[in-house]
C-alpha cells in the first residue's frame, strides 16, 4: 500500500502499462530512480551554495520529472516551485525549498521502498 | 512481438527517462539508441555506415549541447535535416516546445509519458517521415528517366538503366516501361538501317567496279590490244 497523497497511484499504473505492464520492470525502475534522487538532491544543495542556477535548475528539473513519472505529485511541485526559482536566478530562500524537497522526497522515498519486493 | 516499425534515437541526459523510453518503444515494435546528450547524439545520426534513424526524440534540457543547439545542428546538416525530431518536454514547458516547433522540431512528447501519445505522435512523425522518402526516391527516378533521354540522343543508353524505375507500378513506372520499350526499337531501327546502309555501299562498289571494267574493255586501245592477243595465239596454234 502506498501513503495517501504521496504517490498517485494511477501515475503509477500508467508508467507501468507504458513501459508493457512487467511488474518487475517497474521495480527497476523504482530502484533506479531511488538511486539517482540523492545524487541530484546533492548537487541541488551544492548548486545553492554555489549560487549556480544552471545546475540547480537542471536537477530540480530531473527530480521533477522522475518524480512526477511515479506519482510523487507534492515532490514534484517542490522540485518545480525550486526550477522556477532557478530559472529566474533567484537564490533568496531556495535553502527552505530545498527543504520541503528533501522532507516530500523522504515520504516519496519511503512510499515507493514499500512497493519494492522484498529483498 | 511485433514487426520493426521504425529505428528511433533517444537522447536524453536522464538514465531514468532513458531506460523509461526505450521499453516503452520496444513494447510498441521499434528499435532504439540512445544518447545522453547532444554531442553524443550527432556522433550518431552522422555515422553514415549505421542503419539511419527515423526520428530522434529529444531532451530540451541536458549538459553541454542542450536540445535547442542539437536541433538546431541537426535542421543545418543537409543530410539530417529531414529526420523528425519529436521533443521530450514537461507540460510546464510550452515556451520551450513553442521555440523549438520554430526551429524546425516535429511535435513534443509530455513527461510523464503515455504509451498511447507516444505511439500516436511516433506513428504521425513515421508517417511524414515515409512520405519524404517516397518523394525524395520518386524525384531520383525522374532524374534517371531524363538522363536515360539524354543517353539515347548521346548513342549512350543502356537498357538496364531503367530497370529499377521500370517496376514502379505507378505512372513514372509505366513512363519507364515505353521509354525502355521506343529506346530499344529505335536501337533495332537504327541496327537495321546501318545493315542496310552497308549492303547498299556494297552494291553501289560493284556497280562501280563493272562501270570501270567497262570503261577500260570498252577503248579503242582494249580492242587492240584485244587483236593482236587473238593474232599471237592463231599464229602459235598454227
Amino acid at each position: 500500500m502506498t501513503e495517501p497523497n504521496v504517490i498517485d497511484k494511477g501515475a503509477l499504473d500508467e508508467l507501468q502499462e507504458t513501459t508493457g505492464g512487467d511488474p518487475e520492470f517497474l521495480a527497476e525502475l523504482i530502484e533506479t530512480y531511488l538511486d539517482d534522487a540523492p545524487g541530484l538532491l546533492a548537487t541541488m544543495r551544492w548548486a545553492i551554495g554555489a549560487a549556480n542556477a544552471e545546475e540547480l535548475r537542471r536537477a530540480a528539473h530531473s527530480l521533477k520529472s522522475n518524480s512526477a513519472s511515479f506519482g510523487a505529485r507534492i515532490l514534484a511541485t517542490r522540485c518545480q516551485e525550486l526550477e522556477q526559482q532557478a530559472k529566474n536566478g533567484i537564490f533568496d530562500g531556495a535553502s527552505e525549498r530545498l527543504v520541503h524537497v528533501e522532507t516530500a522526497y523522504a515520504d516519496a522515498e519511503r512510499a515507493l521502498r514499500a512497493l519494492l519486493p522484498p529483498a | 512481438m511485433n514487426a520493426v516499425r521504425g529505428h528511433l534515437l533517444v537522447v536524453d541526459d536522464d538514465r531514468l527517462n532513458r531506460m523509461v523510453l526505450t521499453r516503452a518503444l520496444r513494447e510498441q515494435g521499434y528499435t532504439t539508441e540512445t544518447a545522453e546528450n547532444g554531442w553524443q547524439a550527432l556522433e550518431l545520426l552522422c555515422q553514415q555506415h549505421r542503419r539511419g534513424f527515423d526520428v530522434v526524440l529529444l531532451d530540451v534540457l541536458m549538459p553541454e549541447l542542450d536540445g535547442y543547439q542539437t536541433l538546431a545542428r541537426i535542421k543545418n546538416e543537409s543530410a539530417l535535416k529531414h529526420i523528425p525530431v519529436i521533443m521530450i518536454s514537461a507540460v510546464d514547458e510550452m515556451d520551450s516546445v513553442i521555440r523549438c516547433i520554430k526551429m524546425g522540431a516535429t511535435d513534443y512528447l509530455p513527461k510523464p509519458f503515455n504509451a498511447a501519445l507516444l505511439q500516436a505522435r511516433i506513428s504521425a512523425s513515421l508517417a511524414g517521415k515515409r512520405l519524404r522518402d517516397l518523394e525524395l526516391e520518386y524525384l531520383e527516378q525522374v532524374g534517371h528517366v531524363t538522363a536515360a533521354a539524354a543517353a539515347v540522343e548521346a548513342g549512350t543508353f543502356a537498357t538496364d538503366s531503367l530497370q529499377v524505375v521500370a517496376t514502379r507500378p505507378d505512372a513514372l513506372g509505366q513512363l519507364a516501361r515505353v521509354f525502355q520499350r521506343m529506346a530499344h526499337e529505335v536501337r533495332s531501327r537504327e541496327e537495321r538501317l546501318k545493315r542496310e546502309v552497308g549492303e547498299l555501299r556494297i552494291e553501289i562498289n560493284q556497280v562501280r567496279q563493272a562501270q570501270r571494267v567497262a570503261e577500260i574493255t570498252e577503248t579503242e586501245y582494249f580492242r587492240r590490244l584485244r587483236g593482236q592477243a587473238d593474232e599471237l595465239r592463231r599464229i602459235m596454234e598454227g
